[in-house]
């Protein structure tokens, strides 16, 4: 066995996110300049992943500090929505995530207005659900913003019967530099160990803020940003910013 | 709204600067932690061997420790997640009632939703709480603790033990880690006392990755075969998952 500890996995981590910085920042400048176009005409971003990648978008909503209108749409609104059954969302013989034709009823399902952008997460970036939703908004005329490991789906087939991937299908592209199978620690046996994309996600999902927050400063635009209520008069604020999205962001 | 520019101040900010700050931050929390890192591994380590299951528990943006544990690509296989949205999903109360604003600070939730779960004497609780407690998490551990288990708890000590359901939570638990993040979870400041980015959960998925490695060499040393889950989108992982998750069928998904 190699030597494994806390701290290999810690450097080499670190190091990843050097590349994440160093490499991807002009991809994640250009997302964030989608994203500040859509809010500054009054439009939301919807947030997108399945499975693990879930917790971009629950990185980005509903917290102090984070912008307001992001809106994340769930592989479990299916269920609570009612457009299937927990049994069959959970059927173990046919991964919900992977089934094709089946994310056009989730973008019927919410509140969606031309000006609005997507952001769509997957490490892989071969399954089913995510590029029909990616399919679906492009071709409603939407922007798409899409976050991938280029390692891993570049070195897996699709498996949507188009032979598409998610990659193909945005209008920037950033490198989640995670690599394929997204363990980063080799143990000398076929399996590696700790996985990374989620990390790098959060940098992504991090850096977005601050960069619509930069463009929409710069041009003089309103921030709509979820503050502190720690802080006396700020609660107020808040809800008169969340009555404004109302019914779009949840 | 908040409407900033040259005029009065503007942002000064830029992503990089979220980079950096975030570095010193971890640098600082790998050290500080590191003995708090490794017990807890072992910890873990041991009620794995024991076939044992880690509960794992987080409500709301705190889920993120639990989904970097719970069935994860080179992840070890003994854990379950412990999930609020289980409620609406299995129809136990309505998604209305879930988006109350006070809905985690209902004591009747924990047991309905500790009740779900099929959980054996073995199996320990791992509370994560980046920032602030919730009633239904304290209910819910002080369940796991009057039931003999190990309670596990990582999150923000400074930020969490501001409020009595916050210090009465960490009380239970038998390993602490602590983020060393601060209060409240903002970093960069935007103008005045404005904030924007949070810094926890960074933190809290390496920690949760670094205890991943060390409770995976741990169980080697004592000469263990840790069960490692290889990523579901690679090319025949489906049938290596399947076998190792198959030793805890109707436990890790009840």
């Amino acid at each position: 066995m190699k030597n494994i500890t806390m701290n290999v996995f810690y450097e080499q981590a670190m190091a990843l996110i050097d590349t994440l910085e160093n490499q991807e920042m002009t991809h994640m400048v250009k997302a964030s300049e989608l994203c500040a176009e859509a809010i500054k005409n009054d439009g939301i971003v919807h947030i997108f992943g399945s499975g693990h990648s879930v917790g971009f978008g629950a990185e980005c909503t509903g917290r102090a500090g984070s912008l307001v209108p992001f809106h994340m749409i769930e592989t479990s609104d299916f269920v609570t929505k009612g457009l299937t059954t927990l049994a069959d969302f959970k059927n173990p013989d046919d991964n919900f995530e992977r089934r094709p034709n089946i994310a056009h009823k989730l973008y019927d399902l919410y509140q969606v207005r031309p000006q609005d952008v997507f952001i769509i997460i997957s490490n892989s970036g071969i399954n089913g659900v995510v590029i029909d939703l990616a399919i679906t908004a492009k071709a409603k005329g939407h922007k798409i913003i899409v976050i991938t490991s280029m390692q891993h789906t570049l070195a897996e087939p699709s498996r949507h019967p188009s032979g598409k991937k998610l990659y193909e299908l945005g209008d920037v592209v950033i490198d989640n530099c995670g690599p394929r199978g997204d363990a980063l620690i080799e143990t000398g046996a076929i399996e590696k160990i700790c996985s990374v994309s989620s990390i790098t996600g959060i940098y992504i999902a991090q850096t977005l803020t601050v960069e619509i927050c930069r463009i929409l400063s710069e041009d003089h635009c309103d921030i709509p940003i979820l503050l502190s209520e720690e802080v006396l008069g700020y609660e107020k604020f808040n809800k008169e910013l969340l009555e404004k999205y109302k019914g779009r962001i949840n | 709204m908040i409407r900033l520019n040259r005029k009065n101040g503007g942002i000064k900010m830029n992503a990089h600067e979220y980079f950096s700050e975030t570095k010193k931050i971890l640098d600082f929390a790998k050290e500080n932690q590191k003995e708090a890192l490794i017990q807890m591994s072992r910890a873990i380590g041991d009620v794995m061997m024991t076939n044992g299951l880690i509960q794992l528990l987080g409500v709301g943006a705190d889920r993120a420790f639990a989904m970097e544990l719970g069935y994860r690509a080179g992840g070890l296989m003994p854990y379950h997640q412990v999930n609020m949205k289980d409620l609406v999903l299995r129809g136990l109360v309505s998604l209305e009632e879930y988006q109350d604003p006070n809905f985690l600070n209902r004591k009747d939730i924990a047991k309905m939703l500790w009740g779900q779960y099929n959980i054996d004497p073995k199996d320990a609780l791992l509370v994560y709480v980046a920032s602030t407690a919730t009633q239904s998490v304290l209910e819910i551990t002080k369940f796991a603790k009057q039931e003999n288990r190990k309670i596990f708890f990582v999150g923000s000590i400074k930020s969490v033990s501001r409020n009595k359901v916050g210090k009465d939570l960490i009380k239970l638990a038998d390993y602490r880690v602590d983020l060393c993040t601060p209060y409240p979870d903002t970093l960069l400041t935007l103008h005045d006392n404005i904030k924007i980015t949070q810094v926890a959960n960074v933190v809290g998925n390496m920690f949760a990755q670094m205890m991943t490695a060390e409770t995976y060499r741990y169980l080697k040393d004592l000469n263990q075969d840790p069960a490692v889950l290889l990523s579901a989108n690679v090319t025949g992982a489906d049938v290596h998952n399947r076998k190792i998750s198959d030793v805890y069928l109707g436990r890790w998904n009840s």
